[in-house]
């Protein structure tokens, strides 16, 4: 019993990595917050739900076309919120990000319906048993197309020469624009890839949970943006690895205590983490955060 | 433009002015805090309890309630100050989300169902409450606690350095935000007769923070901005479905356009240097 929930959390928790980990390229690297990933999530649900249902395509395709759609209002985020904004008025991108947000959620009310829309029963792939642990194919590759995404990333960030561009941002953007790296380019290929990653992990969570509502972004959005934080901003396998983690802590909380509370959980982690290591659970010190 | 003349728009008006001046005291001393949205909720059932369980008067409600708000405020402002920039702000979205799971987990108060029941709010005793807040925002700003925030404001660093009491300083600003907001949640629930924890949530703080750095995040600004932000989803009665995005429209072409807000402080001040020759040849 306890096994089958720490895999089910494990589950849980790979939905809530890939969306953090699109908050901690932007923030990590970029610095600053887009308060828009969430419904930029909730879209690339909607698309992959009506590439799956109306145009009847497998999985594959579903969060291929999910993850492009996405991706490309990543780069209309960006043109709109970021682009032409000055720097010194941090607090404007990130209000413009909530107008953004505003406009999304809200076309996609509009053109859906405000109630949730559900995922067909034909996804349903059966379930594989190990042992007395059950497990059902739709979570399992949901699960490795989370795994793989990440993987992906981490590759990105870590080996090829843009990753390196963005690395090279996060230290410092005035050195790297003196070097002749092109931040402008740097922030669109950022939002794109985030905004890709979370589209992917908007069907993926879809289909586990059976429907997309125009309204369910910013709820995992908020989620994520605290597992972005408890994980120490920049690290990209931090947001991973923590993600896994409240995965399997509300789960358990669900199934052993209450599942009242089980919304304020990552809260009380968060403030706890960052009264006592503000640098994050694997995250390494930084100037400017104390 | 019938909507103009509209009471309910007014009093919507009058309650994010009270809440946008509550944001406004935490910016004022640089503390970039996202949890009126918590100390609204508890102002709002607080007193909501006050005046339908005990049957206390409306305004004696909302003083109790402010103040027992502003406690909390300042307890929280302790473990709180030890954080800055959008360290704080993330954490006071923590503070908010836990807040209302509080409120939906309390039976006593209706929990996820709400509050109802209250009663006996105007147009008149509303704005009467947001010019005594303004008068006191406006007295703090002008006072030598309202210049060592502004200082905070300016450099924590060189303010420390300069001897002023920062913690102090940053305690008093949370304990007055928060008492602030309080008092506007405690109108909210009486004007709107029914309250729910989702009422305040994170957006509602957002909602706030837009109507603060859209009005340039100055006292000026803030009665600027907040009728325009508060009026302009309702003044085009055609849009229907569609207002929200009309608004989020708004929104990112008022950041692109004017990302330091409507009245900022520099504009402030230059009026005053344009103008000063009329002022002093009238002291004169």
């Amino acid at each position: 019993m306890f096994l089958q929930q720490l895999l089910n959390g494990l589950l849980l928790g790979s939905m809530y990595s890939l969306v953090a980990i699109g908050y901690s390229l932007i923030f990590g690297i970029l610095n600053l917050l887009n308060l828009a990933h969430g419904e930029v999530f909730m879209i690339g649900g909607f698309v992959g739900l009506y590439v799956a249902v109306n145009l009847h395509q497998p999985i594959l395709v579903s969060v291929v076309a999910a993850a492009v759609g996405a991706g490309l209002c990543g780069l209309v985020l960006e043109i709109t919120c970021f682009r032409y904004i000055k720097k010194e008025y941090p607090m404007a991108p990130l209000l413009a990000t909530v107008g953004f947000a505003l406009i999304l959620s809200n076309l996609a009310s509009l053109v859906s319906g405000a109630e949730p829309r559900m995922f067909p029963m034909e996804i349903d792939l059966g379930h594989l048993q190990v042992g007395s642990l059950y497990i059902s194919n739709l979570q399992l590759t949901m699960f490795v197309f989370a795994v793989l995404l990440m993987v992906v990333i981490d590759l990105i960030v870590k080996k090829t020469k843009i990753g390196r561009f963005m690395r090279a941002t996060a230290e410092n953007a005035d050195l790297s624009r003196l070097v002749g790296i092109d931040i402008r380019q740097v922030t669109r290929i950022i939002l794109v890839l985030s905004s890709a990653l979370g589209g992917a992990a908007g069907i993926l969570v879809g289909m586990r949970m059976g429907k997309v509502s125009p309204f369910i972004g910013s709820t995992i959005g908020l989620k994520s943006l605290a597992i972005m934080v408890i994980g120490g901003l920049t690290d990209v396998r931090g947001s991973m690895f923590t993600g896994l983690i409240i995965g399997v802590i509300e789960v358990l909380v669900v199934a052993y205590l209450s599942s009242a509370y089980v919304d304020g959980v990552v809260w009380v982690l968060l403030i706890m983490i960052l009264l006592y290591r503000p640098s994050g659970l694997f995250g390494s010190p930084q100037a400017g955060m104390l | 433009m019938g909507v103009l003349f509209s009471p309910v728009i007014w009093a919507y008006v009058g309650i994010n002015l009270i809440l946008t001046l509550s944001l406004y005291l935490n910016f004022y001393c640089g503390q970039f805090s996202l949890g009126v949205a918590a100390f609204m909720g508890l102002g709002a059932y607080l007193s909501a309890v006050l005046t339908v369980t005990y049957g206390l008067n409306l305004n004696l409600a909302l003083l109790i309630s402010a103040a027992a708000t502003c406690g909390v405020g300042v307890l929280l402002a302790f473990p709180a100050l030890r954080l800055k920039g959008f360290y704080l702000a993330i954490a006071t979205i923590g503070l908010v989300e836990i807040f209302r799971v509080m409120f939906k987990n309390i039976s006593f108060i209706g929990g996820t169902a709400g509050f109802s029941g209250m009663m006996g709010t105007s147009l008149p005793l509303l704005y009467a409450w947001v010019i005594l807040i303004l008068a006191l925002v406006w007295k703090i700003e002008n006072s030598r606690l309202g210049w060592a925030m502004r200082a905070i404001h300016q450099d924590e660093t060189v303010a420390e350095m300069m001897g002023l009491n920062t913690t102090y300083l940053k305690v008093v600003s949370f304990g007055l935000s928060a008492a602030v907001a309080a008092i506007g949640g405690g109108l909210y629930a009486h004007y709107m007769f029914y309250i729910d924890p989702d009422a305040f949530g994170i957006h509602r703080s957002l909602l706030i923070l837009l109507f603060l750095v859209f009005g340039g995040q100055t006292m000026w600004g803030v009665l600027v901005g907040v009728p325009i932000l508060t009026i302009l989803p309702e003044a085009v009665p055609q849009l229907g479905g569609m207002r929200m995005v009309f608004y989020g429209a708004i929104l990112i072409l008022a950041m692109n356009l004017r990302p330091q807000g409507m009245v900022p402080e520099d504009f402030i001040r230059s009026l005053r240097g344009k103008y000063s020759h009329l002022l002093s040849a009238r002291t004169r």
